[in-house]
């Protein structure tokens, strides 16, 4: 997963690797991908016709 | 008066409206503690001495003439400085362009000045409002104890609040940065409802998160201020038009007869110290004595909801930062731009998927404001760690009841509700449907009657003290 995350930072993003985007891809790799993958999960029950807020305003 | 250090606008306006005291005179007092404590607390990037006090004598001026523009005419405030006044340097706590100067105010600035408001100067924060301050500045210290943090993003707003330096500060919150910091010093923070309050002219974190709001002694306080910063600006796509917010949404009531008290316990319980627990257990023993019916609720997919939060805080974050990140990065502290790089590793569909939760979930909770008025819940998890526990800290938990609020859009306030055995503050947090600030500022207030916490001072010879080590 490094490596494929390391690939999209330099390749897909364009950025420079430097020391601390590397901490930055072993947080994300250890903190916060398995939280994206729950979500992930729950988002593959969404209705076709729930849309996202792009300019999100509370309905009174 | 002026001996009495827990002084709020509520009274200090009637004062000035009868010419008892004049803003020359309340300005000079309050920089006379500047001036004796804030190079104990650390609460301001910038004190704006002459600007606040050509401000104050002209405030002074127009009520000796009978012109006298309401509540907030001659109170001085502060304003975290990633708010915009045109023509004085804003850092946003950072040193990626230190030496920026913006030419225009924001439109809260605008609305500020246009009640006759005294603006002191630009308040300490974390850095571009998020993780820690960035060393060059070092670190707003906590008033109840300066070895502690102060809570962010909005630090110096609620220390300097906490130490009687400013009546009010404006904050922003994105994830509980206006409620956070006014918990953990034991003040009032109020994020209003999105929309409500203009984001012109503040240096964005998180587009569809960011809000706008006051820091204050009481939540009357918060109201006056609201009433001045609210309404709708053409300038922010954001801001709501079809509803504008004035002083009689806030209500003083004598009780909470007939109000019905959301609490998701499950969210709750299990995971607070016990010291918090203790302390919100007694708030809810308050809250049902001054009449409130207290009604357990069970809101699913609160974790899936953090998640998505935190997802669409950091891709915009590293969205507006990218630039910057890549071609001045030694700008940032080395913790943060570590926070922001992780950003560029959610996918679109990801950043997608977390705004359509968002807006499930939105649905769903407007579902219990049809059962109850507020839902309420501890403000923090846990007090306010020492700041090297803090510094080592990998994952946020201070935010855990806030972010709710935020993702949401709804009007979020904190109040005082007690003190743990070390004498820190501890806060409720009381959530309404949106717009529904006066619901929300009205049940506070009859909460912060009852405790009265807000008029338990920290002490002060302990600042003498910490002055005199360093």
């Amino acid at each position: 997963m490094k490596k494929i995350l390391t690939l999209m930072s330099v390749e897909l993003n364009g950025r420079t690797l430097n020391p601390c985007l590397e901490e930055a891809i072993s947080v994300y790799e250890k903190e916060y991908l398995p939280a994206v993958q729950q979500l992930q999960k729950v988002s593959g029950e969404f209705s076709l016709s729930l849309e996202p807020a792009p300019i999100y305003i509370p309905e009174k | 008066m002026m001996n009495e250090n827990r002084l709020t606008i509520s009274q200090l306006a009637t004062q000035l409206k009868t010419k008892q005291i004049s803003p020359v005179e309340l300005l000079d007092h309050l920089l006379d503690r500047v001036d004796r404590y804030e190079g104990t607390i650390n609460s301001f990037i910038l004190v704006m001495r002459e600007i606040a006090k050509e401000q104050a004598q002209k405030a002074e001026a127009e009520i000796t003439s009978g012109r006298y523009r309401g509540p907030l005419h001659g109170i001085p405030i502060s304003l975290k400085d990633i708010i915009s006044y045109a023509d004085v340097p804003m850092t946003n706590g950072s040193r990626v362009d230190p030496n920026y100067i913006p030419s225009t105010h924001a439109t809260v600035t605008e609305k500020l000045l246009n009640s006759g408001a005294v603006i002191m100067g630009k308040a300490h924060l974390h850095e571009f409002a998020y993780k820690a301050p960035h060393p060059y500045y070092e670190w707003t210290k906590n008033p109840w104890d300066v070895d502690r943090v102060p809570g962010g993003s909005s630090s110096g707003s609620g220390a300097a609040v906490q130490a009687g330096f400013v009546l009010a500060s404006i904050g922003t919150d994105t994830g509980g940065s206006i409620r956070l910091p006014a918990s953990l010093c034991g003040v009032v923070g109020l994020k209003p409802t999105y929309g409500r309050v203009s984001r012109h002219g503040v240096t964005p974190l998180s587009w569809t998160l960011d809000h706008v709001g006051p820091l204050t002694m009481t939540c009357e306080d918060a109201a006056l201020v609201l009433e001045s910063i609210a309404g709708y600006d053409p300038k922010d796509s954001t801001s709501y038009s079809d509803q504008s917010w004035d002083f009689s949404e806030f209500k003083r009531l004598d009780d909470l007869k007939g109000k019905k008290i959301g609490i998701p316990e499950s969210f709750i319980f299990g995971s607070v110290s016990s010291e918090i627990e203790a302390s919100f257990r007694e708030a809810l023993t308050t809250l049902e004595k001054a009449g409130a019916e207290i009604i357990p609720l069970q809101i699913d997919g609160l974790q899936e909801l953090q998640t998505a939060q935190s997802a669409i805080l950091i891709s915009e974050a590293y969205a507006f930062h990218m630039n910057n990140l890549e071609k001045n990065p030694e700008g940032y502290h080395t913790q943060l731009r570590q926070a922001f790089e992780v950003g560029q590793f959610y996918t679109a569909a990801d950043y997608i998927q977390s705004q359509r939760y968002r807006k499930q979930m939105m649905v769903k909770v407007k579902e219990i404001f049809d059962q109850v008025d507020v839902i309420v819940t501890p403000s923090t998890p846990e007090v306010a760690p020492t700041i090297t526990d803090y510094e080592k800290q990998t994952s946020f938990t201070l935010g855990k009841f806030t972010f709710f609020g935020n993702i949401l859009g709804l009007p979020s306030l904190t109040v005082p509700s007690g003190f743990s055995t070390e004498g820190l503050p501890i806060g409720l947090q009381i959530f309404g449907a949106p717009y529904e600030e006066g619901k929300v500022l009205s049940i506070g207030h009859v909460f912060e009657q009852e405790t009265k916490i807000f008029q338990t001072p920290p002490n002060e010879s302990r600042w003498e003290a910490a002055k005199e080590l360093t």
